[in-house]
């Protein structure tokens, strides 16, 4: 078990909040916010980063489907629509990550965060 | 026409998750917004669903290649339980554009510095590979 008065634990725990509340607030998964924060809170590299962030996602997900799904906001067909070709997606994309350099990612993904900022700020 | 742009949206949304890391909620969302007209919260929680086999297929992709620290993702996956139901309160509370800009802002700080260390980081790998005279991968 992890010793909460590790310091690394703390971190990773408010790595957690932050995650939980860009989840609740926003209904999204909270990958764009662990990913960065694992990097520049804990040094991890980015390719860790991404991976370990991908599995806190899937059990992230899984509350925010209780939630809207209490509320009858959840459509399993249309999630089914869009989520099978994003099966076969992800598989591609983490080949395409393996490919590339830690730092040539991370570079990559701020792009990316930058992107989605500029999308969330609009609304 | 729009099943085609949808199904076409979810395959770009898993790209990104594989290559970032991430759940693919920022193309789920505005794609179901834009496309089939969703509500805002119905699309999210739709697209939470949706994110849940993508992440779980990608994690255990990359838990093959070692890469994932299970403890770890475990950690912040409970703990943000906590962040999830507060977030849900306050979010009834405050104007969402609001908790958006807020968001937002703090994501391009967060952004600017890991754009700095990541391209340090491979200024000095590209240095070190040329004074090694090793320019292969």
């Amino acid at each position: 078990m992890p010793r909460v008065n590790d310091p690394g634990t703390l971190r990773l725990a408010l790595v957690g909040i932050c995650a939980g509340l860009l989840s609740g607030l926003l209904g999204v998964g909270g990958g764009v916010i662990i990913v960065p924060l694992l990097v520049l809170w804990l040094g991890w590299n980015q390719r860790s980063a991404q991976a370990t962030s991908l599995a806190a996602v899937f059990i992230i997900a899984s509350y925010g489907v209780v939630a809207f799904g209490l509320h009858g906001e959840v459509r399993p067909v249309t999630a089914a629509l869009i989520g099978l070709p994003a099966l076969a997606g992800v598989v591609f994309g983490t080949r395409l990550a393996a490919k590339l350099h830690s730092d040539t990612l991370g570079i990559l993904f701020g792009l990316f965060q930058v992107t989605v900022a500029i999308v969330m700020f609009a609304g | 026409m729009n099943v085609l742009w949808i199904i076409l949206a979810g395959g770009a949304a898993g790209v990104l998750s594989g290559l970032f890391g991430v759940g693919g909620g920022a193309i789920f969302v505005p794609a179901l917004v834009l496309l089939f007209g969703f509500e805002q919260t119905t699309a999210e929680g739709t697209s939470l669903l949706a994110m849940i086999p993508v992440a779980g297929l990608g994690a255990w992709v990359q838990h093959k290649s070692g890469l994932v620290q299970v403890r770890s993702a475990a950690t912040v996956g409970l703990v943000a339980g906590l962040g999830v139901v507060v977030g849900a309160v306050v979010a009834n509370h405050l104007p969402e554009i609001t908790l958006r800009r807020i968001f937002a802002v703090f994501l391009v700080i967060m952004a600017g510095q890991l754009l700095l260390r990541s391209n340090k980081t491979r200024v000095e790998r590209l240095n070190a590979e040329s004074a090694s005279g090793d320019g292969t991968v």
